[in-house]
């Protein structure tokens, strides 16, 4: 075992190649250069002033520049694999095969890294001197990122190197094994949304990052927000990799034979694997964005196109792997086939609901968490106004026993949904709301609610899917309304005080909004926050959506995290919230007396009758909209989605207190 | 000493060398000959270790030769088509052998490049096919190895920087006691240089030994009669060939010289005498009785 981690780095021999490799590297690096300090130098001599955004888009550029340079040292490098007398000559050389390939791959990553890191060096020292508040652990852990996945961009390169005779096949084919990840997951993804009902991808960048070394370089340097899965652990994955793969190419290059050198192919079996599969794939995904395009569903006139221009695609690469069309009749076999094959996956898949992804619901025992993104028309539980206030995180994990079971019981009401409106002849789920063509009520089509629920499973799995749905068939999730994420989400100034710096506005207003009191001095915020939440989170699903008690105030609250970043929120009181009445008292509030109203408003109130009138969804709407209802169906009187749940009157002045 | 201990070596299910038995002495200067095709690269390349023996053994004093560094260090092979890096001159060329060969010979080198007018800042692509051959032998002799495989390498030579190699490396044997194994198929370069000759044909090394041994082992006779005979007459002495003009009869045959003229002389021949034999000859004639090109 020691003996196969063996190596000798010919000293020598580096120097050697670096050296005569100097003029690439003297390219690249003054190409480089050009992009990033010489590029920031020229927008300033433009602007008058630095500009921090010029500065990563130099930092951008320069990687490229260095993927590219990536893609063309191995064939600067390692060009004797290709010509059976260098390859002779190398290998009667006096090294060690495996110290060779090892001292030549040193060097290759020595040409590509040399240029990139004094750019990098020259361009960010530039940016130091003229930026302020520079974050210098960024910018190395950026740095860190790039040398530490170069290896791994390297290594299919140089796999498909050992595996083809020509620098045009092993081009071609390290292009290939770099974008097959790309297009095996966007086949998947169009698969599932061509045609798997409630299709989504727990986390859309997961795959990648582990599959696609490219992607995951940028992903890693520039997405400096991600921080699940740790990056850090990402780039030591993709270092693994990188050194992993050097082995097994190392295997290769052992038993690379100088008689098949200038062949198209050195290993019998690397172009039909490869090019088999990456039909398949191609096949995939072309079925599926033809049938997504065509908006017919699963109809086999719509994948013939798809399926001849894979054949064309694949008799290229027959063609070109051949060097001919002697082996015509058998690419044309292997390719109905791969045809075969893939057009019977993708019927049955369709078929069958993707082999039972569409009616799978995990079973609450086996489920650990539950993130759920749902945006309804009304703002129920969750007003999307908000989501764009970065000073307040939102709450979107459920782990209570109690939530999780009306999360999957929410979600088998949606499923059950679709089953009664037969889902299947319906022709595209994602256009629900732009395709008029499905059974449903025009107008409470219009009412949708997007509902998006992951599933964290207690075996580590995820469980991702998203619909866009009727808001009748989601309305089970009202049910969260006790829930301390939705009181998080609602009031996100009330569940985290301790973020809040100041606050712009603190006044109480009467139910109508006509007279108010400041509140600022004279009652203490964060004993305002604790009481408010706990007066919610005592009160019961049944008690929050069937309120008996008439709003006696509302909070008109303004809070701000820093100076730019503010939310308001208008916040219901009524007899139920004992704490939050007796704080008001003890700090020597009285509730603001409605005054006389020149004018009859329309608001809504719960219809005692129904019991599903939430009521307490119409009181987070009032306030905050200026007492205006935005809703036209009480002046037009039609039928609307939420006439079941509640009645809109005008409202009569005993009504109020 | 090289030494090749029943040595098989096979391409594609192909087989090209059939359990080779062959030895090299020290000092020797081997020529290494056959039809295309019979294995002689192959050969050369097992002993310089770019390729690995599917069966048997590969020593040079005693020491394998396949991926191992101290050995290789002592061997140098320059393959028929020489092997220079891209866009390089003779010394970055130099620079480069210099790295895996520490007996490098800068003296040598210099010597040899007053010999051979090779401009050494020059691109070597843009040399003829001649000066890219001197290219490479001027490098191969200037490592000063212990033992040289040369394939090939003096075709495309002038005659005059054949004979100036020629006289190199006959000197370098006598002062290094270096041992140096050429293939070719110009039996008559080998024969001025070559002290022993090995023929491979079908796989097997078919004859081996020192060129006089060889030269002395074969017979051309020319044998006059009277009266018309046929060639079939000669068919006891197991003829190599047998030349018929008139009737005079030119005839090859291996064996002791004067046995074979006494056999002659029982046929009752009025002209009987031996002719000079050279080494190519004595090659096609060897290759003929194999059945090779005989058809032509």
């Amino acid at each position: 075992m020691a003996k196969l981690f063996s190596f000798n780095i010919n000293g020598a021999y580096l120097r050697f190649l670096i050296k005569r490799n100097a003029r690439f590297m003297i390219l690249t690096g003054i190409a480089m250069t050009v992009l990033f300090p010489i590029l920031a130098f020229t927008n300033y001599l433009i602007d008058g002033s630095y500009n921090e955004f010029v500065f990563t888009t130099g930092r951008v550029f320069i990687l490229i520049l260095l993927v590219l340079s990536i893609f063309i040292v191995p064939f600067l490098m390692f060009s004797y694999l290709n010509s059976k007398k260098n390859l002779d000559v190398y290998h009667a050389l006096p090294i060690r095969r495996r110290d060779l390939y090892f001292t030549t791959l040193l060097a290759s990553l020595a040409i590509i890294l040399i240029p990139y890191t004094i750019v990098y060096v020259i361009g960010n020292v530039y940016y130091f001197s003229v930026i302020s508040n520079v974050d210098a652990v960024l910018l190395f852990k950026q740095y860190y990122f790039a040398v530490a996945l170069t290896l791994s961009i390297l290594m299919p390169i140089l796999f498909a190197m050992m595996n083809t005779g020509t620098g045009v096949d092993g081009l071609l084919y390290g292009l290939l094994l770099h974008i097959i990840p790309s297009i095996l997951y966007g086949a998947y993804v169009t698969f599932g949304n061509a045609v798997l009902l409630g299709f989504s991808v727990a986390d859309p960048s997961l795959f990648l990052l582990y599959a696609s070394p490219i992607w995951s370089i940028f992903e890693l340097t520039f997405n400096t927000s991600r921080i699940f899965p740790n990056p850090i652990l990402i780039s030591v994955y993709w270092i693994a990799f990188g050194l992993i793969t050097s082995w097994i190419v190392l295997y290769y290059y052992q038993i690379r034979r100088s008689e098949k050198a200038e062949e198209p192919f050195t290993n019998r079996w690397f172009f039909p694997v490869i090019s088999s599969f990456f039909t398949f794939i191609v096949q995939f995904f072309l079925y599926s964005a033809f049938i997504t395009l065509s908006g017919r569903g699963l109809d086999f006139r719509t994948l013939i196109f798809p399926f001849f221009l894979t054949f064309v695609m694949y008799l290229i690469l027959d063609v070109i792997a051949n060097r001919g069309f002697k082996h015509l009749v058998r690419g044309i076999i292997n390719f109905a086939i791969i045809g075969a094959l893939s057009l019977g996956t993708f019927t049955f898949g369709t078929l069958f609901d993707g082999f039972g992804y569409i009616t799978r619901v995990p079973n609450a025992n086996n489920v650990e968490k539950i993130e759920l993104d749902y945006n309804d028309p009304y703002g129920f539980l969750f007003s999307s106004y908000y989501y764009d206030q970065p000073s307040f995180s939102i709450q979107k994990i459920y782990s209570s026993e109690e939530d999780i079971a009306t999360i999957i019981k929410a979600h088998k009401a949606i499923l059950d949904g679709f089953k009664e409106n037969d889902y299947k002849k319906w022709d595209g789920y994602s256009d629900l709301v732009s395709t008029p063509r499905t059974p449903l009520d025009a107008t409470m089509y219009k009412q949708s609610s997007s509902v998006r629920i992951v599933y964290h499973l207690k075996s580590g799995a995820k469980i991702a899917r998203y619909y866009t749905v009727p808001f009748g068939w989601a309305s089970d999730l009202l049910d969260l309304v006790d829930s301390e994420n939705v009181f998080k989400n609602r009031y996100p100034m009330l569940g985290n005080p301790d973020a809040v710096v100041r606050n712009t506005i603190f006044d109480i207003f009467d139910p109508l909004m006509s007279n108010s009191i400041s509140l600022s001095g004279k009652v203490n915020f964060k004993l305002f926050a604790a009481a408010y939440k706990s007066d919610y989170l005592s009160l019961n699903e049944q008690q929050h959506n069937y309120p008996e008690t008439p709003i006696l105030g509302i909070i008109n609250l303004t809070s701000c995290t820093s100076t730019e970043m503010c939310l308001s929120r208008a916040i219901p009181i009524d007899a139920r919230y004992v704490q939050t009445l007796s704080l008001l008292a003890s700090s020597g509030v009285s509730l603001p007396v409605l005054t006389t109203l020149d004018y009859v408003p329309i608001v809504v109130l719960p219809d005692a009758t129904n019991e599903k009138s939430p009521f307490f969804h119409i009181q987070s709407l009032l306030g905050y909209t200026d007492f205006y209802i935005p809703y036209s169906y009480s002046e037009t009187k039609e039928v609307n989605p939420i006439s079941e749940r509640v009645d809109y009157i005008e409202i009569p002045e005993n009504r109020l207190v | 000493m090289i030494q090749l201990t029943s040595v098989s070596k096979s391409f594609e299910n192909k087989l090209v060398l059939d359990h080779i038995d062959w030895t090299v002495k020290k000092g020797s200067v081997f020529g290494l000959v056959g039809p295309n095709g019979a294995g002689k690269s192959t050969l050369l390349r097992i002993i310089s270790g770019v390729i690995k023996a599917d069966t048997g053994q590969v020593t040079v004093d005693g020491e394998f030769v396949y991926d191992q560094p101290l050995v290789k260090k002592r061997i140098l092979f320059l393959a028929d088509e020489p092997f220079f890096l891209h866009q390089s001159t003779l010394k970055e060329m130099k620079e480069f052998y210099k790295i895996f060969y520490p007996s490098f010979d800068e003296e040598m080198y210099a010597k040899l490049l007053n010999n051979f007018p090779i401009p050494e800042n020059e691109k070597i692509n843009t040399f003829s096919k001649g000066m890219k051959r001197q290219t490479g032998l001027i490098l191969a002799l200037s490592v000063n190895p212990d033992v040289l495989l040369l394939d090939e390498s003096f075709d495309g030579l002038d005659p005059v920087m054949r004979l100036t190699l020629k006289r190199f490396i006959s000197r370098e044997i006598l002062n290094r006691n270096m041992t140096v194994v050429i293939s070719s198929h110009n039996l008559r370069e080998l024969e001025d240089i070559c002290d022993q000759i090995a023929l491979i044909d079908n796989r097997k090394v078919v004859m081996s030994g020192e060129v006089d041994t060889i030269k002395g082992d074969f017979h051309k006779i020319q044998v006059g009669f009277a009266h018309d005979v046929k060639e079939d007459i000669f068919a006891f002495l197991n003829p190599l060939h047998v030349d018929k003009m008139g009737n005079v009869f030119v005839v090859v045959a291996k064996g002791e010289v004067e046995k074979l003229i006494e056999e002659i002389r029982s046929l009752e021949p009025v002209l009987v005498n031996e002719l000079p034999l050279n080494l190519e000859e004595i090659f096609v004639y060897e290759m003929e009785g194999r059945g090779y090109g005989k058809t032509v």
